[in-house]
């Protein structure tokens, strides 16, 4: 793995919440990369943990969350270590981020010129009228038609398409280093996402941003990101290359989730269940948290966590199936 | 087509009840601990009232010439009345009576004004909700104190009749918050889905609408328990309510009235008496909206 | 090939909202369903496939008469339910079910599972206590629950569970219909898979026929045999579910297949088709074909006249102009 292309690293992330009903171990040893010019997506069902990984990135985590362990180098320097001032040069600075519910994001008592031109000016040394021309060829570059109109209304005036697209104006407005796309697509209409999946890979190659992609959305993924991390209850089971994970996936929740989703080629045949629930994570399984489910289960895999191992030259996987020595 | 995807790490499938919450962030709220206790604490006295009154016997109102307007002493904790009755007794075995009144009050006012809130919700734009709803507003544009007066006028006085009174004048704020959980209970998919297994409209009114509307008014209701202790008090106060010798604090207020100047025992106690346990109820009333703002909920799941 | 009389037919539906000025004024109408015809066979799975605001979901009630329709006729099984009075269409309700998208709101959070099953049965028929907890039992194995779940609350489920409290009250006293409205939309994939084999199994089991609503392509494409597209109101297209990838003709539908994210490589997909515009308000649809305004294919005739379903081929109906 070349360091050198290494736009993020998130090291061994472990983050704990304290609630009333006690301590829910919410990521227990996240690793992954995010290399320059990826588009990575970071996918799982409901609970894995993928937004709240985004979150912590960005330290924007609520006030019961402990990070217990683990760092987060980007570009080079540690953010688990900044200060909140330093965090917030960064958002919306150097990492961007695009929400799920634009319409509960973008503030429904400015418009949309107010939005766009505060943070033009927040991270950029110019002047009012620079910002707001900026801002009018930002919303024409996301394909908004009539900007100089549309700077003057309001969220709730707006399509959820075009609202997205005013969030992910604000986004790239300062040329952002890394993008995070949580979910941006899930509320939308199948033929309006496509329009902003399109204007998401276009942003990425027009910026050279990177982008962080998460959804539970596998065709998504497939769509749109080049490496993939799949996560489970706290933990990542798997990253590789798309192709690979799709044609050869290792670690047995991949293959089930991908064995599980409707696609036109399995029409007649039956869906794989994967067995069993999510598991709660105040008290998580012992060992690997996949064991009570996975159809190739271990004695070894009920007690000790399993190591995450290279299987050639992209693959990790994070299973004590491909333990070497074992 | 929303898909919900949760800032709170799944927490399985085991979510704590309600009443856990509640009492959780209720524990932690030292006012609202304190006012339980007093609250404890002022039940027990009512129902212990027979037991622990030094002088139970009189309530009866048999005079003791003798110990007329003792001041507080040892003996008598909070002197005596013009008749030489014992004032703690008598606020003793008067904390019976209002508890007693407000929830009798509260409980009347429930059900007359729950089935009808209920019914109007439901049917919600017809003519069954419109003729409801304008009975409804005819009784709130009445000030309740003035309203309660006026019918325990009618009524004659005593303190069955102000207890019928001041339920006759709170039942339609109950009826309001009825009629808005069923309005809105009524959109919610399960409603839906038992009109669609062909239940009648009037039992999924009364089976499904009442027991999930009713939550916040049982919460409204505990806390006017107070307001109605303090409503029944003032009519008494007024003369329309409990008469004498009957050991109403608000009665006893009354009474000892004119004496306030040189035997200042024989109404202020009772006075307190109401004072302490209306706040009492006002604090518990707080503690409880505090516990059930939803916006702790995101605290709580972190 | 199925080739059975419906056991459902739709025919020229229409169910308008009208929208109010000031309480009294009618000032206009939400058209959500504009004139649909539909058929659904015995022992199939119908489905209805459509973006937000397409009035799929009202149809759906309104077939089953949780809305009364403004225009039209819906007839069960030959008998025709618009006419119905109360006790007959209380008789109805046995045969027609429907399960709704969100499992936890459609399950009265006060009752627990035994108790909405119950409801099911208790309506239509009376049964002494033991035959009730019996019946109870086998429905819920039936749906891969356990006895245990039979005293518990929706709270303490997961949506996957009480979906299958939820399909098991729609199966009480074997119906032969249930209007499937997005019942997979708000649960995870692999719960979703779970969800989908069991629809399929009862469906074996009990020969039920599904009206199956959502706006998943790829789960409408899976599990139904004939698939309806539907656009502001009307049905553009109606065609075999194995047939839709290769053979759609309505522009409407090819756009909806190349913009579906597969999660399959080397999918072949249609060029992908730049659909401008946003989807159009349905109080005041456009003239003519209401997809002209966003139509790579528009012609002058699209904006005047509006295109009938017609059968372009064996079972395959189209909408459109171009397509005829």
């Amino acid at each position: 793995m070349n360091r050198l292309s290494d736009l993020l690293s998130v090291r061994n992330l472990m983050l704990h919440f304290v609630t009333y009903y006690g301590v829910v171990k919410a990521l227990d040893g996240v690793s992954f990369d995010v290399r320059r010019e990826d588009v990575f997506g970071l996918v799982g069902e409901t609970g894995c943990g993928k937004t709240v990984t985004s979150l912590t990135i960005l330290k924007l985590l609520p006030e019961n969350a402990m990070i217990v362990g683990g760092e987060i180098i980007f570009k080079g320097e540690n953010l688990l270590d900044k200060s909140e001032e330093e965090m917030r040069d960064i958002r919306g600075g150097k990492i961007s981020m695009i929400f799920q519910d634009p319409s509960t994001s973008l503030n429904p008592l400015f418009t949309v010129k107010d939005q766009l031109v505060r943070v033009l000016l927040t991270h950029q040394k110019i002047n009012k009228e620079e910002a707001y021309r900026r801002g009018i060829n930002l919303l024409r570059s996301v394909g908004l038609p009539d900007p100089e109109r549309l700077m003057g209304f309001y969220p709730f005036e707006l399509s959820g398409g075009m609202q997205q697209r005013v969030m992910i104006a604000i986004a790239i407005s300062s040329n952002p280093d890394l993008l995070i796309a949580d979910e941006p697509t899930s509320n939308l209409d199948v033929t309006i996402q496509a329009q902003i999946l399109d204007l998401i890979k276009r942003c990425r190659e027009e910026t050279e941003a990177s982008v962080l992609f998460i959804t539970h959305d596998f065709g998504i993924v497939t769509e749109i990101c080049n490496r993939v991390g799949v996560m489970y209850a706290g933990t990542m089971a798997e990253i590789a290359p798309l192709r690979e994970l799709l044609t050869d996936p290792l670690h047995p929740y991949t293959k089930g989730l991908l064995a599980s989703i409707p696609t036109p080629g399995k029409r007649g045949e039956r869906l794989h269940m994967i067995r069993g629930m999510v598991p709660e994570l105040i008290k998580p399984p012992s060992g690997c948290r996949f064991h009570p489910r996975c159809p190739s289960v271990m004695d070894v895999c009920r007690m000790k966590s399993p190591p995450t191992v290279k299987i050639g030259e992209e693959h990790l996987v994070t299973c004590h199936l491909y333990e070497t020595g074992a | 087509m929303a898909r919900k995807v949760s800032l709170s790490p799944s927490l399985g499938r085991r979510r704590f009840s309600e009443a856990r919450i509640i009492a959780y962030v209720l524990r932690s709220d030292p006012l609202s601990v304190g006012a339980i206790a007093l609250i404890l604490l002022i039940i027990f006295a009512g129902v212990l009232a027979p037991l622990i009154a030094p002088y139970k016997e009189d309530i009866l109102g048999i005079p003791r010439p003798g110990y007329k307007f003792l001041p507080p002493s040892l003996d008598h904790l909070f002197g005596t009345d013009y008749f030489g009755r014992d004032v703690f007794s008598l606020v003793l075995m008067g904390t019976r009576i209002s508890l007693m009144a407000g929830l009798v009050v509260v409980i009347l006012s429930l059900l007359i004004g729950c089935p009808l809130g209920v019914i109007a919700g439901y049917f919600r734009g017809t003519v069954v909700d419109e003729v409801i709803m304008r009975v409804t507003d005819i009784f709130l544009a009445l000030p309740p104190l003035l309203l309660a007066i006026v019918i325990a006028a009618t009524l004659g006085p005593g303190l069955e009749n102000a207890m019928i009174a001041t339920a006759i004048s709170w039942w339609p704020w109950y009826t309001r918050l009825m009629r808005a959980q069923a309005a809105s209970l009524r959109e919610r998919p399960f409603v839906e889905a038992a009109r669609g297994l062909g239940v009648g409209e009037l039992v999924i009114v009364f089976r499904h609408i009442l027991p999930n509307a009713v939550a916040p008014v049982i919460v409204q209701a505990t806390m006017d328990i107070g307001s109605a202790i303090l409503l029944t008090s003032a009519l008494s106060f007024l003369g329309l309510g409990a008469q004498p010798p009957t050991p109403e604090w608000g009665l006893m207020v009354n009474l000892g009235r004119p004496y306030i100047r040189n035997y200042w025992w024989y109404a202020t106690f009772p006075g307190l008496a109401i004072f302490i346990t209306v706040m009492v109820f006002n604090v518990l009333g707080d503690g409880l909206r505090k516990a059930l703002d939803p916006r702790l909920r995101i605290r709580r799941a972190g | 090939m199925k080739l059975s009389k419906p056991l459902v037919e739709v025919r020229n539906l229409k169910k308008y909202f009208p929208v109010r000025k000031w309480l009294f004024r009618v000032v206009g109408y939400v058209k959500a369903v504009d004139g649909v015809d539909l058929d659904v066979r015995v022992k199939s799975t119908h489905g209805l496939i459509g973006e937000s605001g397409c009035g799929k979901t009202t149809l759906g009630r309104t077939i089953v008469r949780l809305m009364e329709p403004t225009d039209g006729k819906v007839f069960f099984d030959g008998i025709e339910i618009m006419g119905l009075n109360k006790k007959e269409l209380r008789e109805l309700r046995k045969n027609m079910r429907i399960v709704f998208q969100d499992p936890l709101s459609s399950l009265d959070p006060r009752m627990c599972v035994r108790d909405q099953i119950v409801e099911g049965v208790r309506t239509h028929v009376r049964a002494s206590g033991e035959e009730i907890d019996e019946e109870i039992l086998r429905l819920l194995k039936l749906v891969g629950l356990k006895e245990e779940h039979m005293w518990r609350y929706p709270h303490e489920l997961s949506g996957g569970q009480n979906q299958r409290v939820a399909i098991a009250r729609a199966i009480t006293l074997n119906p032969k219909f249930v209007v499937l409205d997005e019942p997979t939309s708000a649960l995870d994939v692999s719960v979703q898979a779970q969800i989908l084999e069991l629809l399929k199994d009862l469906q074996d089991k009990f020969n039920l026929s599904y009206l199956f609503i959502s706006h998943d392509l790829s789960v409408v494409g899976y599990i139904s045999d004939d698939i309806s597209v539907m656009y502001v109101g009307n049905i553009v297209e109606v065609i075999d579910a194995d047939r839709i990838w290769e053979e759609a003709l309505h522009p409407y539908t090819q756009c909806l297949l190349s913009a579906v994210p597969i999660a399959e490589l080397d999918v072949k997909k249609e060029e992908k088709i730049e659909l401008k515009g946003e989807v159009p308000s349905p109080v005041n649809p456009p003239p003519g074909c209401r997809f002209h305004p966003r139509c790579p294919y528009v012609m002058d005739v699209c904006k005047t006249r509006k295109p009938e379903l017609v059968e372009v081929e064996h079972k395959h109906l189209v909408a459109c102009h171009k397509a005829v």
